[in-house]
Order: C-alpha cells, then structure tokens, then sequence
C-alpha cells in the first residue's frame, strides 16, 4: 500500500508498514504535507505546519528501522496537536492573536516529548477555540476550522481543527484538550474517535490550561488501538503537572480484545435521555443493543452538575485571564471576551459552593459504579450545526446554541471521568452523531475495551468521507 | 418559611455587581464589552442560583485539587 493510500487508514497500520519496510517514515510525512497542502484550504484545520520538523524526525526513524533498532510503537505515524500545546520555536498562541506576541516556546509539551519518543512524527499545530472556551470550532482570528463531512458546518470546539484534520483524513492522530467536552464535541461532530482520560491521568505540563480543575489532555484519532497507543506513549509521571495523579502507568493496548461481556454496562436515563434531537438517543440505542445492553441507570443531579461545571470554569479562565483582560481586553475573541471579563467579576462563594457540590456529586457517581463498570451516554444533544448558527432547540424552546452543546459531555468532565467518544450511527440528515462510553475513575481499558467491540462490530466506525 | 438562598440575578443587580467588582479588581470594562458582560453575570448567576439551592453538609468539602 503506498503512503498516500496508508492515511486513510490509521495510525496503527501506518507503524506497521514503516517497520516492516513497506514504505519508508519520509515518504508518509511527504505524502501528509502534501495532503494538507492540498485539503487544509477547505478545513482550515492547521494553522502551522512543521514541515522541516516533521521530515527531520521522520529520517530519525527510518535510520533506527535501517539500523535494526527499534523505532517505536508510533513508528512514523504522523500526528498534529491543538495550538494551545507548546512546540519548541513557535508562539504558543491557543487560538488567540495575544498569544501570537508570545516568544516562542523553549521546548515542546511533555506530552509531544513522549509521543515523538514513540516514534510519531509532529507534523503541525491546529485551529482551536480562543483560549478553549468554545464548543463550536470558531474562531474570530484564525477563521473556524470546518466539518470535513459538510465544511459549512462546525467542526465542534474546542479541540475543532484536531477534528476536522482527523475526521478530513489528514493526520490520524491529534491530541486536544477537553475542560468541558472539547475533545468529545469534535469527535462526535466530526465522526473520529476521541478519549478523555481520568483527570489527573497524563501530563498538561506544556499545555494552556483553562479551567485548571477541569482541564485534560486527550488523542482523537480514527481507530480505537489508536487511541490507546497514544494514551500509552503519554502515560508516566511527571513532575510539572500538580494535577497529575500518583497511578501506576498501566498501558491499555493490551487489553482491547478483552471479553465486554464480563463488564456491567447501561445506559444513562434521565439528563442524558432528554433535549435530544432526533437520531441522538437512537445512536445510543444502536450502541446498547449491538452490546446486548437493556439496563438503565441514571446519573444523580447531572443538570445541577453541569451548572457547577459553568460555575467552576468561568470563574477559573475568569481569574487566569485577568491581567491579561485588564492589558488587552478588546484584543479577545468577540465570542471569548465577555464570557472571560464576567467570568473574572463573579463571587467566590459561588465559586465555592460548586466546588462542594462537586465534592458530594462525585460520592454519589462513585457509589453508582459499584453497580455498573461502564454507562453508554450521547456526546451532543445534536448533529454538527451550521458555522455562525447562534441558537438551537432545546425542550420546544430555542436556547443559546454555544453553552448547551455541552449539555452531555460537561457532567462528565466535571469529576474527572475517563470517557471514550466513539462515532455511532449517522443523524436523519447524514451527518456523524458520537456515543459516551463512560467509564469509572482510574479505569479507562473498561471504556475502551467496550469501544474496542462497538468497533470490530461495526457499530462504531468513522464515518466515509463525502465523495 | 422564607427561601434565603440565592435567586438570578436582574440585569440591574448584575450591573452593580459587575462596577462593584470591576473596581474591587481594578478591571475596567470596556463599554463594547458591558452589556455582554451583564448577560453573562445574569447567566452564571442563574447557574449559581441552581447549585445553591442544592443542600450541603459541614463535611461537603471542596476540593480545588480534585483526585478523582
């Protein structure tokens, strides 16, 4: 298979040709360029493309392969990150024009040291949200990263150019970031798979943070052993990030083919069955029955866990942002910029009151896992909407479209759950609609390994690309 | 017996939050970014309001660092 051919398959496959020869690391970083070069203009997925980077590393590999050393599980997989991580030499902008100003960063993020160490190869930086507070993919400065199944719909934010340029065939593998769903939200909307690990489980160090409590670094990419080989080569301590968690780094790779059916799965009632538009709670109905799943379970004061996570996260990217607000305030994204000045105004014992009740709702989570290992949920409350809509439906009323894309996702993130985005069944019009699959803290192979069937069922693929 | 716990806010009684505030963290606003900015304070009040009114005991304890 030639290089070209090799990307629209996934990471995986791409690994196994360099190592045994087939074709060579330089060939397949060749064959990437020149597919961005070609796709990027109707996506807008990169705003940085790492060219001599990319063809300096891919060498790297080839000479190991031709040494006879080993190259690495990520052998010459060509992968992009959300321009909020840090790539040594370039301005660390996370989707903003301030961060353009920014001296360029000294070295890369811990988790694009570790990727690369596995032998991938970084081939650019992507189109995000402003500073992540986003659901949509827009973006005022940078123009919005686009769905690559209709380009006139939203790619889904934050993380919105790695969904569009893993979904568009142009990586397949990117890493985002996710605070509130901004890795789930691209996923779905752009038909990829996504995985949001534990809170605490990788590295940030390197990254943008945004709302510190809630921020997470994850891979979206087009299989799910991708997703684990990803997660695999980011596992392991490190010290710059106070978050991270002292866990054993226990790889999950090995564990995709594991049995699903010694695992007690449900499906999420009540806030997760509800305000969906049509096709929503089908593609989660799709995901259950392949699984052999009737058992309903609902998650306790997830509307309420949702405004805390509101709460919590205006008010933190509030904070982070105040000297910057007070400096350059008219400089933000119109869409950024008052959400981050009210957020920054807000009392404390708001702020404090949803950080207790993320306390008492997380006892409550934990408690309904002694019941169940894993809980299947819709992404969204709807299919990718067009770029620039402004309001959605919700409950017969029209609501404000950007908060409430998050309806789903945003209960989830808000106590650190590892949860695994996979693309289910197709919406009434066509387009790709994603799956929670919601597992305990600290037990993301149960996620994927339920994944790992939904996808060898056929149940879960991303979805062909528009001729 | 009378409901203490925090109701939304009016634009009114954002707006005086958001001078009140915008002085207590020498944070101007800037008059293109006013009314958004109430809109906002009346959102995440609303937000507030709800999580408020959810009981919480003295051992509800919260955790800036989360282990989850």
């Amino acid at each position: 298979m030639s290089a070209e051919a090799l990307l629209d398959g996934d990471g995986a496959a791409i690994a196994a040709a360099v190592r045994a020869r087939h074709v060579t690391a330089r060939s397949v970083a060749e064959a990437a360029l020149a597919r961005i070069a070609a796709r990027n203009p109707a996506l807008n997925a990169f705003t940085d493309v790492t060219a001599a980077r990319a063809l300096k590393a891919a060498a790297a590999v080839d000479a190991a392969v031709a040494a006879g050393r080993d190259p690495g599980p990520l052998a010459g997989v060509p992968y992009a990150v959300k321009n909020l991580f840090d790539i040594a030499g370039l301005a660390t902008r996370a989707g903003s024009r301030i961060g353009r100003d920014n001296a360029p960063a000294a070295r890369d993020a811990t988790a694009i040291r570790r990727l690369d160490a596995a032998g991938a190869v970084l081939i650019g930086a992507l189109n995000m949200g402003e500073y992540a507070y986003d659901f949509t993919g827009e973006n005022a400065h940078d123009g919005p990263s686009r769905n690559p199944h209709d380009p006139s719909r939203m790619s889904g934010g934050s993380s919105g150019g790695s969904g569009s340029a893993v979904g568009g065939r142009l990586v397949p593998i990117a890493l985002g970031t996710d605070t509130n769903g901004s890795i789930r939200v691209p996923a779905a909307f752009c038909g990829t798979f996504g995985l949001k690990p534990t809170y605490g489980r990788l590295s940030r160090a390197g990254a943008m943070l945004f709302a510190a409590s809630f921020d997470h670094i994850g891979p979206l990419a087009r299989s799910v052993r991708d997703l684990a080989a990803a997660h695999d080569a980011m596992l392991g301590p490190d010290g710059e990030d106070p978050a991270q968690a002292d866990r054993p780094a226990v790889p999950v790779s090995d564990r995709l083919g594991d049995d699903p059916s010694t695992l007690r799965i449900a499906i999420a009632g009540g806030h997760f069955a509800e305000n969906a538009a049509s096709g929503v709670i089908e593609a989660v109905e799709a995901t259950a029955a392949a699984l052999g799943v009737t058992r309903r379970v609902e998650i306790p004061e997830a509307a309420r866990a949702r405004a805390a996570a509101f709460v919590i996260t205006t008010i933190e990217g509030g904070n982070l942002h105040l000297e910057r607000l007070r400096a350059r305030v008219m400089e933000y994204d119109p869409a950024t910029r008052d959400r981050f000045l009210a957020g920054s105004l807000l009392p404390a014992g708001w702020y404090l009151a949803a950080q207790r009740f993320r306390a008492w709702y997380r006892a409550r989570v934990i408690e309904l896992f002694q019941e169940v290992d894993v809980i299947l949920a819709p992404a969204t409350p709807l299919p990718a909407p067009r770029i620039g809509e402004q309001t959605m439906m919700l409950s017969g009323a029209t609501v404000p479209l950007r908060p409430n894309i998050g309806l789903y996702t945003q209960p989830l993130s808000f106590i650190g759950l590892p949860v695994v985005c996979v693309p289910g069944a197709l919406s009434p019009e066509g387009l790709p609609l994603g799956v929670q699959v919601i597992a305990a803290p600290w037990q993301e192979e149960k996620a994927l390994i339920v994944a790992a069937a939904l996808e060898r069922a056929g149940v879960a693929r991303c979805p062909d690309l528009p001729a | 017996m009378t409901d203490t716990r925090p109701k939304p806010l009016t634009e009114a009684e954002a707006e005086a939050l958001m001078e009140a505030a915008s002085r207590a963290l020498a944070l101007p606003i800037p008059e293109p970014c006013r009314a958004g900015t109430i809109a906002n304070i009346v959102a995440a009040s609303n937000a507030a309001a709800f999580v408020m009114s959810f009981p919480l005991d003295d051992a509800d304890e919260a955790a800036p660092v989360f282990r989850a």
